[in-house]
């Protein structure tokens, strides 16, 4: 038995862009475009490098409906750099790649060997003694257990399972391929290679059931580090699952408690200090950050009002830390200080207070509103806590709440002259 | 809530003021400052203790943010808060003791109130008043913008609407526009995905694209190998057909070659160098022979030319001679003049000894007479001098003795350094001393008059100053507290009354309502019903006294009397229990009436016990002004006549301090005009200016003859002194003149002339001029005895020459002299010629020898090529060169030929070349070159087709890719553009729901305030507008409700747009007063600031808004800020002076 080390990674998107980042002056359009390959590039590298055995690549190489065969000979040409290295590479499809025409159309070199979609297939590195057993998708919508079809684990080999699969569920990921890792582990395999769920997860250490995650976060959902795991076989064991970051951009949430500021000094301090943490999870990587602010403070209403200005105030704070730190979004989610108000008094403030929980209001809103919500869906329909989420349901609390909130800070102030 | 005290014990520049605020209606207090007293900081400071510091304050300029304190003492409804607030996190309310306290109390008394709606609801300066008059006429009669603006306070509402509907406009609008952030962001998205469309390379596309280009690639090489084999065997074709000629050309040369066997073959450099010998051999020959005949003729010709050698001989002595006989004809010519200027000299020697007379002979020597002249001219010199001085000296007599008699004449005053240190002395004491004096008078009656001015305010009092001043003094406190208890009691007295005539008010109101409700017939009252029954009740006695034995006169009468009382009582009593409500009701109303009558009875009670306790204050005062000797005035008079007798004694005092001055004046200015007095005898004035003036004129005049006799007594010691000097100076000029004329008879005698001194110098000046004449006749003389020696000498020379070269003698040396030198000329050229001639014979000479030479050597170098042609002559040599030459050249012929053939040969060796073209058939070849060509053109053009074809292919392969990740970039820049329109969405819909919240809440105000709101406001408008307009009114009619105001006339409505910029400051001041009323009687009473209000405003209208803030400070307190000391006059004039409360900011 030799021993032996090879790379698997998953979840690939070639050329998927990053979502939800605004562009604006000082941000490299270049770094944020080529994120993908640039990750991909460092995967390439790194196994030819360190002249690893061979590469697993367990589903979702392209995404689904991305046609644009460039990507597609960009993959092949890095699949040919590894074939010139001497590294094979053991392929499998998932759902992305079922609905991928560019998988089909691909000119793919020598040492790249797919699975089959018909049915669970062995390809084995007789010099290794390494039997890979994979099943690629037929389509972008399996929901069978295609586990249970996985033939026996070959004698005398060291087995390793391919396999794109939400396992038992992986919210928000969808559900495919599902199946327990009982049914893996049933196997007798020495190695589970999943792939499909985006963050790196050993979900079982006897036999090993990884999900190395994707190799380069898109969005404000896939924060922290990304890459891939480096498996060494010593005597057909598993003697270590190492990650390797191969990200080169890094997302993360800066979560500014504006609990109790009473000064926007203040939130700007605090702003900063979440953005130097955010700045220190990039490991020396460029971080994208969210800067979301929370909390009940008597700015609410300025906060709310000015979120504009807050954001370029936050870019500011983000360029000064560092010229690799920049900014996603700023959100506002911040809350007014209850305020017993013991004299009704008709005052605007108290209408203001009224608007909040108007239908009367509501109505209007919705009449008003109905045509922007229609023009503006090519815009997404928001997130979670955005208003145009809430607007898009009918739910026109939180809007009018943010609206009187705003409004209220916003009428105080033009008050001043 | 109402502020007691207001204490800034640390706060911007403030420390340690305190501003109290006394309890009582109207609660209006006037907070005077003078500018930058620091009003603002005040108002900063009350935000600041009932709400706490902002994280920045402007006010640590003097404090550090822990020292900086403000305190109250705050009162609602008889509780009081004591607390000060320091700057802070947490726990700022404190204590006295600086220990934090509750703020729930405090919080309480705001009822919810924050910084801002505090400062929205319940302040109010000048600039936010004309920003309030604006937004009125910005709302553009909306009564909902301004009534919300003015009731809120939020005086840029209605612009604030504006600008959110403008920035809302400025991201998203129905319509789409380029300059809109939505529009524009997703603008990009749009392009970046038709981008992504449009880069996106086609997997079917690129497949076809490459099989395509394969094809081509394989038909191209296809033809171009069929290409290559034809042109191969062109290559053998055309190479046969490049070397024919060259090889037949060969075969020639080869036989001619072998015609030439035996030719001895000569080396090319000695083929040339023997040529080259020849040649010059030649060339020599020719040349010497040229040259002999030259050297011939030359020769000839100089047989010819013989030159005079005995003129050339004597040359230098012919030119010499030609040379002097210029000179000599000169000096001809120049005797003829002299001998005339000779003569004239001897007639002019003539005429001056003539009139020399007999001296003439012995004429002196010209030192002698030089001395003589000088003698003359000294002697002249001092004879003029002398009559010059004597004529000085008669005028310096003739000035002297006037001036003696002058001096003796004049007479000098001796008073005058007692006069001039008099009016010194006056001057002194100024110009103006009569008018200081006058000044001072008049100041002395002024005071006087003040004085009574002031003494007659003290009436009834009457006394001398001294007795005011001994009058007893009552402490200001003691006043107050009279002033007070009167102030108290009266106030009782007005407030019962108020109450009297309210209660009588309502009770005649009662009756009212009870006459109504008697005459509605609906009710019956009790006292009705008794009445009745009364009536009945006697009736029936008299029946019963009738009964009982009493008789009546007529008891059917009685009977139906009572009767007819029993039946109206009892139809009276059906009836009120029938209308039993409005009977209760009339019973009520009664009732009530009772008790208001009651209750106005009470009032009355207390109005006299308050009216007697006055009384007795006013006596008890009384007792107590006479007991000091004061007036019997009131408290509030007695303040006043206080302050005027302060004012009489200081008034006393101003006279006798101006009498002390006025005196002072009189006694300098009476010592003075003495003074003068002493030195003007005869003269008398009070005044000191006519003195003075008298006295200055005095002193001018002596001072004027004073000087006029220094002067002339100086110029008199001046003349003395004039007339000794010349005398002086006279005498010496006799001893020159006499000394000159002793020196002149002395020389005399040495010259033994005789010449009178007068008249010498004619005779001196003769004697000069004949010497002259003499010497210069003797010259002339000698001049003309040269010129014949001279004449002489030349002509015996010439002679002599003329003999020597044998010439015929002659007597014209002129002439001789010019033919010697015309045979010097020919001689001369002759020699030239012959000298030129000898040169050209020896230069043809040298030729000569040097072609003979050159031909001797030449010859001599055609040896070696005579050896090597193995012959003997020089003649035969051209012949076995040309042979040998031409030999040479077939060889050289046939070496280019091979080479030639070589070129061509492709690299196949001569031999094999020579075989196949032996070999060949030159018609075969011919026609196979005319076929290959065609063909290959054929194959070409289809290799050329093949080859676009290819490119073609290539080219789109290549261009299917494109700019690799370009789509992705695309792609990229899509999902930002998509971000950014979502950023922009979110930000849209913030903004018009803040719009339309904004606009519903104007709605809502509008709706549930307008009525009360208007009807009070229009009060208080018609207050401030002095009348000008009596109400507010609301037009319904338009498509929102339109507010208007209506003039005094009740008919004219004028819109808010048309009024005056003041008119809508005091609408906007109108609603805002009234809304603050509505928040008052809802139950908000927090202190209302007013900062510096009406500045603008003129006095008339200044006082109606202190009559409405003086309404409202009886529901609610009212804190005026001002640095206008004429505001706090006429807010003292609105609410009277003893409800007039004033602090002053220091």
């Amino acid at each position: 038995m030799t021993d032996f080390r090879f790379i698997h990674a998953a979840d690939i998107h070639l050329d998927s862009p990053l979502h939800g980042l605004s562009r604006y002056e000082g941000m490299p359009l270049d770094e944020v475009r080529g994120a993908t390959r640039a990750a991909f590039d460092a995967l390439i590298r790194y196994a030819i490098d360190e002249a690893v055995d061979f590469l697993v690549l367990a589903g979702d190489l392209f995404d689904g409906d991305w046609k644009d065969m460039g990507t597609g000979l960009y993959f092949a040409r890095a699949m040919g750099m590894l074939d010139a290295a001497g590294i094979p590479v053991f392929l499998l499809a998932g759902n992305h790649d079922a609905a991928s025409v560019l998988t089909r159309s691909v000119p793919w070199p020598g040492n790249v060997r797919r699975f089959d979609t018909r049915r669970a297939q062995t390809h084995r590195l007789e010099a290794l003694g390494v039997a890979v057993h994979g099943h690629s998708f037929a389509n972008a919508a399996v929901t069978d257990n295609i586990a249970l079809g996985y033939p026996a684990a070959v004698e005398h080999h060291f087995n390793i399972g391919v396999l794109h699969t939400s396992l038992t569920g992986h919210p928000p990921h969808e559900r495919y391929a599902p199946c327990s890792v009982e049914d893996l582990r049933a196997h007798g395999y020495d190695y589970w290679a999943l792939g499909h769920v985006h963050e790196h997860e050993i979900v079982c250490a006897e036999p090993p059931i990884v999900f190395p995650g994707n190799l380069q976060g898109r969005s404000i959902r896939e924060t922290g580090a990304k890459g891939a795991v480096l498996v060494e076989v010593q005597d057909r064991s598993v003697i270590a699952i190492t990650p390797i970051e191969l990200d080169v951009l890094r997302w993360a949430r800066a979560e500014v408690d504006c609990g109790g500021a009473a000064d926007v000094e203040v939130v700007h301090g605090r702003i900063r200090e979440a953005l130097v943490q955010a700045h220190a999870l990039g490991g020396g990587r460029p971080v994208i950050a969210r800067v979301v602010l929370r909390g009940e403070t008597v700015l609410a209403g300025m906060l709310t009002n000015r979120r504009d200005a807050l954001r370029d105030d936050a870019r500011a704070l983000a360029a000064a830390i560092s010229p690799e730190l920049w900014l996603e979004k700023l959100t506002v989610q911040v809350r007014e200080p209850t305020v017993a108000v013991l004299v009704a008094t008709d005052d605007f403030l108290e209408l203001l207070g009224e608007a909040q929980g108007s239908a009367e209001l509501a109505d209007l809103l919705a009449d008003d509103l109905a045509q922007f919500l229609t023009a503006t869906a090519a815009a997404g329909g928001g997130e979670e806590d955005d208003l145009r989420q809430a607007a898009g349901a009918g739910n026109w609390g939180p809007v009018l709440t943010s609206a009187a909130t705003a409004l209220r800070a916003r009428l105080a102030a033009s008050g001043e002259g | 809530m109402r502020f007691q005290r207001l204490h800034l014990e640390r706060y911007g520049r403030f420390e340690e003021c305190t501003l109290d605020f006394r309890a009582g209606t109207p609660d209006l207090h006037v907070v005077y400052g003078p500018n930058e007293a620091g009003k603002s900081t005040t108002l900063a400071a009350v935000s600041d203790l009932l709400f706490g510091f902002g994280a920045r304050t402007p006010y640590n300029f003097l404090f550090d943010n822990a020292l900086l304190r403000v305190g109250a003492e705050l009162e609602e409804d008889g509780r009081k808060l004591l607390c000060r607030r320091r700057k802070g996190n947490a726990a700022t309310l404190v204590d006295a003791a600086d220990r934090a306290i509750d703020e729930g109390p405090l919080l309480a008394m705001l009822r919810g109130q924050t910084r801002d709606s505090f400062r929205l609801a319940f302040s109010l300066d000048q600039e936010g008043l004309r920003r309030g008059g604006r937004a009125m006429v910005e709302a553009k009669d909306d009564v909902g913008q301004a009534l919300f603006a003015a009731g809120s306070g939020l005086t840029g509402v209605a612009g604030e609407l504006d600008r959110l509907n403008a920035e809302a406009d400025t991201i998203w609008g129905r319509r789409a526009k380029a300059s809109r952030s939505y529009t524009a962001a997703e603008r990009d998205w749009s392009e970046a995905t038709r981008q992504v469309r449009d880069l996106a390379l086609k997997p079917k596309a690129w497949a076809d694209a490459r099989a395509a280009s394969d094809t081509a690639e394989t038909e191209l090489s296809a033809l171009e190998a069929e290409r290559d084999a034809l042109l191969a065997e062109q290559r053998s074709v055309e190479r046969l057909r490049r070397i024919g000629p060259a090889l037949r050309r060969r075969e020639e040369v080869l036989a001619r070659l072998t015609q030439g066997v035996g030719t001895i073959l000569l080396s090319p450099q000695r083929e040339a160098l023997a040529a080259v010998a020849l040649e010059a051999a030649e060339t020599a020959e020719r040349e010497r022979r040229a040259a002999a005949v030259l050297l011939a003729e030359a020769e000839a010709r100089a047989a010819e030319v013989t030159p005079d050698a005995a003129v050339l001989a004597a040359a230098e002595a012919i030119d010499a001679l030609a040379d002097r006989r210029g000179g000599i004809a000169k000096a001809g010519q120049d005797r003829a003049r002299l001998t005339i200027e000779a003569r004239t000299k001897q007639i002019r020697i003539a005429d001056l000894q003539r009139e020399l007379g007999q001296g003439a002979a012995a004429a002196p020597s010209r030192l002698v007479v030089a001395r003589l002249r000088e003698l003359a001219r000294k002697r002249g010199e001092a004879t003029s001098g002398a009559r010059a001085l004597d004529q000085s000296i008669a005028d310096l007599v003739a000035r002297e003795q006037p001036l003696r008699n002058r001096l003796a004449d004049v007479a000098l005053s001796e008073a005058l350094p007692t006069l001039t240190a008099a009016v010194d002395a006056a001057r002194r004491l100024g110009g103006d001393v009569d008018e200081r004096c006058a000044t001072a008078d008049r100041a002395v009656e002024r005071a006087e008059a003040g004085y009574a001015a002031i003494a007659a305010r003290l009436a009834p009092w009457r006394g001398t100053a001294n007795a005011l001043r001994g009058l007893a003094v009552l402490p200001d406190g003691e006043i107050d507290i009279a002033q007070n208890d009167q102030v108290r009691q009266v106030g009782l007295a007005l407030e019962e009354e108020a109450t009297i005539a309210r209660l009588e008010e309502d009770v005649a109101a009662l009756a009212l309502e009870r006459d109504a409700l008697a005459r509605q017939g609906g009710a019956i009252s009790a006292d009705a019903v008794g009445s009745a029954r009364g009536v009945r009740d006697a009736q029936w006695r008299r029946l019963r006294d009738h009964l009982s034995g009493a008789v009546l006169p007529d008891p059917g009468i009685a009977v139906d009397a009572f009767e007819e009382a029993m039946q109206a009582a009892d139809a009276l009593a059906d009836r009120r229990f029938a209308l039993a409500e409005a009977s209760g009701r009339l019973a009520e109303l009664e009732a009530r009436d009772a008790g208001l009558r009651l209750q106005a009875e009470q009032a009355r009670q207390r109005r006299e016990a308050a009216n007697w306790a006055l009384a007795e204050a006013r006596q008890r005062w009384q007792m107590g002004l006479a007991a000091g000797g004061l007036p019997a005035l009131d408290p509030l008079r007695l303040r006043a006549w206080a302050m005027d007798r302060a004012a009489a004694l200081e008034a006393d005092t101003a006279i006798a301090n101006a009498r002390d001055v006025a005196d002072s004046e009189h006694r300098r200015r009476h010592e003075a005009c003495a003074t003068l007095q002493t030195v003007l005898p005869g003269e008398h004035s009070e005044r000191l200016a006519p003195l003075l003036a008298r006295a200055e004129a005095l002193r001018q005049d002596g001072e004027a003859r004073d000087k006029a006799f220094r002067e002339d007594r100086a110029e008199l010691r001046q003349i003395k002194t004039s007339l000794d000097s010349q005398r002086r100076r006279a005498e010496q000029s006799g001893a020159d003149a006499a000394q000159a004329v002793a020196d002149w008879q002395a020389a005399l005698a040495e010259s033994g002339l005789a010449l009178a001194i007068d008249g010498a110098e004619a005779r001196l000046a003769v004697f000069e001029e004949l010497r002259g004449e003499v010497d210069a006749a003797a010259q002339l003389d000698t001049r003309l005895r040269g010129i014949d020696v001279d004449a002489d000498l030349f002509a015996a020379d010439t002679a002599a020459l003329a003999t020597a070269l044998g010439a015929a003698p002659t007597s014209d040396s002129a002439a001789a002299i010019v033919d010697l030198r015309r045979r010097l000329d020919a001689a001369r050229l002759d020699s030239v010629i012959l000298s030129e001639i000898i040169q050209e014979r020896d230069r043809r000479q040298r030729e000569v020898d040097a072609a003979t030479a050159k031909q001797g050597a030449a010859i001599a170098s055609l040896a070696p090529a005579l050896a090597e042609a193995q012959i003997a002559d020089k003649a035969d040599l051209p012949a076995a060169i040309e042979a040998s030459r031409i030999q040479r050249q077939l060889r050289d012929e046939l070496a280019d030929i091979e080479r030639q053939v070589g070129d061509g040969s492709d690299s196949y060796a001569l031999a094999d070349l020579v075989a196949a073209w032996e070999a060949q058939d030159p018609d075969l070849i011919a026609t196979r070159a005319a076929t290959l060509a065609s063909e290959l053109v054929e194959r070409n053009a289809a290799i050329s087709r093949a080859a676009t074809a290819r490119g073609d292919t290539r080219r789109s392969f290549a261009a299917l890719e494109g700019r690799p990740g370009a789509a992705a970039e695309a792609a990229a820049d899509a999902e930002q553009a998509r971000a950014e329109m979502a950023v922009q969405a979110e930000a849209f819909l913030l903004k018009r729901a803040q719009a339309l919240t904004l606009r519903w809440a104007m709605d809502r105000y509008r709706d549930r305030r307008q009525d009360p709101l208007l009807l009070r406001a229009s009060r208080l408008f018609e207050t401030l507008t002095l009348g000008r307009y009596i109400q507010l009114r609301v037009d319904l009619d338009g498509p929102v409700p339109r507010l208007s105001g209506l003039r005094d006339d009740g008919r004219t409505l004028v819109d808010i747009g048309a009024m005056s910029e003041g008119t809508t400051d005091q609408l906007f001041l109108a609603l805002r007063l009234a809304a603050i009323e509505q928040s008052v009687a809802a139950g908000v009473r927090l202190p209302f600031l007013a900062d510096d209000l009406f500045v603008n405003f003129d006095d008339a209208r200044a006082e109606a808004g202190f009559r409405v803030l003086a309404e409202l400070a009886r529901s609610t307190q009212v804190l005026f800020l001002t640095h206008h000391p004429h505001l706090a006059d006429i807010a003292r004039c609105v609410v009277g002076a003893e409800f007039h409360s004033e602090c002053t900011l220091a």
